[in-house]
């Protein structure tokens, strides 16, 4: 199975047409959960009023940012053990992708923080300083790859890094029950199942899963131009020894 | 547009901050793929003309 995903071939062939699925099906259940989210669902005045519409942007912006940093690990991983390039292709893709959904979560929760809290940062905050950090991660993981002389050197160092570093996503999950915070505590993906109103989570639920399918239809694209310039290298360096 | 309580330019700015940068990033991956596309096919046409 690995062999036939490792091939950039059949890679290309396949996100030809599963991208812009990706990004046509990913957009339709964002705005419906955007719809939903600012329109229709009812205002919650256990969770201070209106602002918790902004959950439709903050809950997906979050579970990406943990599951982007998980994909990256394990197409780290992938490529560590098995050198398959196109693993190395995809982890250098997802990372500064994974960035901005992370950077968004960061945001949309400081915004969201200081009418609910009073505050937009709390430093002492165990989920908000876990998510703080899984953005310098894979702002590390950038400039780690781009420091580098080359390209077997980036893989394997950036590898390193994100394997490293994916002890941090449990630490985000559970932080909120193991200390204190100001952070509610898990409502959705507990033990007990979600205990939040179907009203709620349906439209929340439909809106990650459309962020989830718009960040690979980018990560795809992105592979795309990866494996493209990488071609683009082998033929310079061709025309060189040609000449 | 929808109506919110007080907390209405919170609300907005969530919104605003997560379109602005899905925005951007999804134009910078369409233009890096396209140069990369364009650099591709000129190279390859320059190889096959050479041969």
């Amino acid at each position: 199975m690995w062999s036939y995903f490792a091939n950039p071939h059949k890679f290309l062939r396949l996100s030809d047409w599963l991208a812009p699925t990706f990004y046509a099906v990913g957009a339709l259940c964002i705005a419906w959960g955007l719809w939903q989210g600012l329109w229709v669902v009812p205002k919650d005045e256990y969770q201070g009023g209106d602002i918790m519409r902004v959950m439709f942007i903050h809950v997906p912006a979050a579970w990406l940012a943990m599951a982007s940093y998980s994909a990256l690990a394990v197409a780290s991983f992938i490529w560590f053990v098995w050198r398959h390039e196109l693993a190395d292709i995809a982890a250098k893709s997802i990372a500064p992708l994974g960035a901005v959904w992370t950077a968004i979560c960061l945001a949309t929760g400081a915004i969201w923080g200081k009418p609910t809290w009073g505050t937009w940062w709390q430093w002492n905050d165990a989920r908000m300083m876990s998510v703080l950090f899984l953005l310098f991660l894979f702002l590390g993981y950038v400039a780690l790859r781009a420091s580098m002389d080359t390209r077997q050197k980036a893989a394997r160092a950036g590898a390193i890094l994100a394997m490293v570093g994916a002890i941090n996503v449990p630490l985000i999950k559970f932080s909120v029950d193991m200390v204190e915070s100001i952070h509610q505590g898990a409502s959705v993906i507990t033990a007990d199942g979600p205990k939040m109103a179907a009203v709620y989570l349906t439209p929340l639920l439909i809106s990650g899963l459309g962020h989830s399918l718009f960040f690979g239809g980018l990560v795809m694209t992105s592979m795309r131009t990866e494996i493209r310039e990488r071609r683009i290298a082998r033929l310079r360096a061709a025309s060189l020894e040609g000449a | 547009m929808p109506e919110f309580d007080k907390n209405a330019a919170y609300i907005w700015a969530c919104y605003g901050i997560g379109a602005l940068l899905i925005l951007a990033l999804t134009l910078q991956v369409a233009l890096a793929a396209r140069s990369a596309r364009k650099r591709l096919a000129s190279l390859a046409t320059n190889d096959s003309d050479g041969a």
